[in-house]
């Protein structure tokens, strides 16, 4: 029953990837006003770590990694870092060695000063 | 095999056999290894049962309650036999509250968060995640849990907070 249960989520997720996936690789946010916009940004005018991810994926769709990590480099460094700490985390009884690295407080606090300094980093620049 | 204990909470191991035989334990101590899914009473896990039938004098009892293996041996095996060998043990459905593993961080989702611009809720949920670990491996499994929670629950804001800003989002948008 859990069983199924978790198979159907991970099924209905998939496809709401898909589906999101497949809206910014068919719309570019720069022409389309339907995209949100960042409240952080609106409000403040500074960037906030987000910022520039929509049009990043846009770009990374079609391939141009170049013209993503120009609208924000983070998103293209934490994006396959993401993916290793989900499979790290999930079969973590085959790689203890890299889950007990990934997971430990100095490389979390890490990615969180690189987070912080980077969001710094692209309002002063 | 390797074995864990917990004595008054605190988390020992891995443990062999013979290591576990020379320590004298209660029959109720609690007690871990891969494959099962919960913390039991040592006396309760299969292989280690007969060292706790020779001790105690209550023989007929002991070999009464050890249950059959948690995990049935096949996978065809329907799986809702598990919870009902775990109905008939109160005991154990307490002992659910302490998790054999590592309470999840949600590390993955509060990242996801942080670049959905969800400031600053994701980062509070970075820094919850980086104490989960630290604290279980410390044996403090309430709480590395009670981290594990607080970072569940910023992940939540953040996201429900995304949500609630979307229209705003869209009309800054469209203006």
């Amino acid at each position: 029953m859990i069983r199924i249960k978790r198979r159907s989520i991970v099924v209905i997720a998939f496809l709401v990837v898909v589906a999101m996936l497949s809206v910014y690789f068919y719309f570019d946010p720069n022409d389309s006003v339907f995209f949100p916009r960042c409240v952080v940004k609106q409000l403040t005018g500074y960037d906030c770590p987000g910022c520039g991810s929509q049009r990043a994926i846009h770009a990374l769709l079609h391939g141009d990694i170049v013209t993503a990590w120009r609208y924000n480099a983070l998103m293209l460094l934490l994006l396959p870092l993401s993916l290793m700490l989900a499979v790290a985390e999930l079969y973590q009884q085959r790689f203890p060695r890299l889950y007990n690295i990934l997971y430990s407080r100095w490389s979390i606090l890490g990615i969180l000063a690189v987070i912080i300094v980077w969001t710094i980093g692209r309002n002063i620049w | 095999m390797e074995y864990w204990i917990a004595v008054n909470k605190i988390k020992e191991g891995p443990l062999t056999e013979e290591q576990i035989a020379q320590r004298d334990l209660a029959p109720d101590t609690l007690c871990w290894r891969e494959g099962l899914d919960l913390w039991m009473p040592i006396a309760e896990v299969p292989e280690l049962a007969h060292l706790f039938e020779q001790k105690d004098d209550d023989v007929e009892q002991t070999s009464v309650v050890t249950p059959p293996p948690l995990r049935p041996m096949s996978d065809s095996a329907p799986a809702t036999e598990v919870p009902k060998q775990l109905q008939s043990q109160p005991m154990q459905i307490k002992l659910q509250a302490i998790p054999a593993k590592c309470p999840p961080t949600y590390l993955v989702w509060a990242i996801l968060s942080t670049l959905c611009c969800c400031l600053p809720f994701g980062i509070a949920a970075i820094v919850y995640a980086s104490n989960v670990k630290t604290k279980f491996n410390g044996g403090d499994i309430e709480g590395a849990m009670k981290y594990s929670e607080r970072a569940a629950l910023w992940v939540i804001i953040s996201f429900v907070a995304g949500l609630i800003s979307l229209p705003f989002q869209i009309i800054f948008s469209i203006i």
